[in-house]
């Protein structure tokens, strides 16, 4: 069913998920949160639909030249700018166009030709994000906010640690054994245990020289008690 | 307290003397750091490889021993969150076990090696100093004996960086007691571009080997009583001190004497195997 005109505004006005969001280094101690090519594009196809968006691009090589890497050895580098044109249409039938430059660099030591590739590809795609977050915050624009108060935080997923780990029923008895042998390689490695000590164990407790022996019940009772070694 | 004189506490102790007196002499408590962390859940993956070549079996250990060490990890400043470290891990011990391990055949791995130094001089009439290491593994591999050190690193490393290894040269010493050595050689586990750099073994060189432990007992020696403070290592890169608070007189802790703690650390060791006479 085709969305109104108040139903893609509603979007295009939400929150960005925080896992959507990038960091890279800016330099100087600074880092600038962005969101990806990828993001942007589909979430312009998905809010809008394909038909009714386009750009163009005009790049302009800005510099071309090689440095050397920290070997002494050549790279060749160039920068070029894009001027990006996006066109969008509404479902009320308005049409709204954004201008805008976007920047990109690229470095290869053995094809200069590649360079170029990276860098008009990067310089284009980032413009076409500078134009599109002009569309609301879900496109981007929510990252020029100090605050990022329209960035939806989600709760950090808590560590996964052995002692919460616990042995589902569902887990076949070939995992449970590959879990033993990794969990106790993990208590040798650890120095929680030795070879030797793990086979005294695993003999005295259930009177079993391998773990195949073992019943599925002592075999996860097994598991669990390496886990804890492990995790102690 | 630490048995002997090892590669990592030498290089505290070149780095800062006091970060090397609260950590060896006081035994002060470290936070464990990611790179720590994902560096021992790779080495127990690595070993796992060379003793089984099976990639499944070796991820399956990385994996058990990444998961345990998560609990309080701090990953701010990261440039990888757990996951990403993860999936690196994976990668790193398939390319090394189909590229390497299937080829290797391990004649001993991580093992606390020690041998004692008698000194025909010494600064202040100390007789001797145990040297003590944990190579991490030693292979036949291409028909000779090589000991390998696995490191994981933002970059490649210099073939250089092998041939003026302190650590792969002590290493080759405490194993030549039982094993012959022939090559020495890093295996470096790219994180910046995720792979395995090609590793390049060098011929290992006792008579080197002898005049770099000769230098660090030398240097040790030298510098065992100063233990002064090197502002230029509390911050290196993002890399900050954990005791930087200790030692700028912002932690009220107490601190005891450098000869009390000096003394306590002279006791002698066990486990000590043989004599090697430093001229």
């Amino acid at each position: 069913m085709s969305k109104t005109h108040e139903q893609v505004v509603q979007e295009l006005d939400s929150k960005i998920p925080r896992e959507e969001v990038s960091s890279r280094d800016a330099g100087q101690g600074r880092s600038l949160d962005y969101v990806s090519g990828f993001y942007v594009i589909s979430h312009l196809n998905r809010i809008l639909g394909q038909s009714n968006w386009a750009y163009t691009s005009d790049i302009q090589k800005l510099h071309e030249g090689t440095i050397e890497d920290r070997y002494g050895k050549p790279v060749h580098v160039v920068h070029y700018s894009a001027k990006v044109r996006l066109v969008v249409k509404f479902p009320n039938g308005e049409t709204t166009e954004f201008g805008d430059y976007g920047y990109g660099d690229g470095s290869d030591k053995n094809n200069p030709g590649k360079a170029h590739e990276l860098a008009i590809k990067e310089a284009v795609t980032d413009g076409l994000k500078r134009c599109a977050k002009n569309l609301g915050n879900r496109l981007g624009l929510a990252l020029y906010e100090k605050e990022q108060s329209n960035v939806e935080e989600t709760p950090a997923p808590q560590p996964q640690t052995m002692r919460q780990v616990t042995v589902t029923s569902g887990s076949s008895r070939e995992t449970v054994d590959k879990d033993i042998t990794a969990t106790a390689r993990v208590c040798i490695a650890k120095g929680r245990l030795t070879k030797e000590s793990f086979q005294a164990l695993r003999k005295e407790k259930y009177g079993v020289d391998s773990t195949n022996a073992l019943s599925d019940t002592q075999a996860k009772e097994l598991l669990i008690q390496l886990k804890e070694m492990a995790n102690g | 307290m630490s048995a002997g004189l090892s590669y990592s506490n030498y290089s505290l102790l070149r780095s800062c003397g006091m970060k090397y007196r609260l950590k060896v002499l006081e035994n002060l408590p470290e936070p464990r750091s990611v790179a720590f962390a994902f560096g021992s859940a790779m080495h127990a993956g690595l070993h796992t490889a060379l003793e089984t070549k099976d990639v499944d079996e070796a991820q399956d250990v990385f994996k058990a021993y990444w998961d345990s060490v998560q609990e309080g990890l701090d990953y701010k400043g990261e440039r990888y969150d757990a996951t990403a470290h993860e999936q690196m891990g994976f990668k790193f011990i398939a390319n090394f076990t189909r590229k390497y391990a299937k080829d290797m055949e391990l004649i001993t791995g991580e093992k606390r090696l020690y041998t004692r130094a008698y000194l025909d001089w010494s600064m202040d009439g100390l007789p001797h100093v145990d040297l003590e290491g944990t190579p991490d593994a030693l292979v036949r591999w291409r028909g000779k004996n090589v000991l390998l050190d696995f490191k994981t690193s933002a970059y490649n490393y210099d073939t250089l960086k092998t041939e003026v290894s302190l650590q792969l040269n002590l290493y080759a010493r405490l194993l030549e007691k039982e094993h012959e050595v022939d090559e020495v050689c890093y295996f470096v586990f790219n994180k910046g571009t995720g792979t395995v750099q090609t590793p390049h073994p060098i011929p290992y060189n006792k008579e080197k080997a002898l005049l770099m432990v000769s230098d660090m007992l030398k240097y040790f020696l030298t510098n065992r009583k100063l233990l002064d403070r090197n502002p230029n290592a509390c911050i290196v890169g993002k890399q900050v001190c954990p005791f930087i608070n200790r030692c700028w007189g912002r932690d009220e802790s107490k601190t005891e004497s450098t000869e009390t703690v000096l003394e306590a650390s002279n006791e002698s060791t066990a486990g000590v195997q043989e004599a090697v006479r430093v001229p």
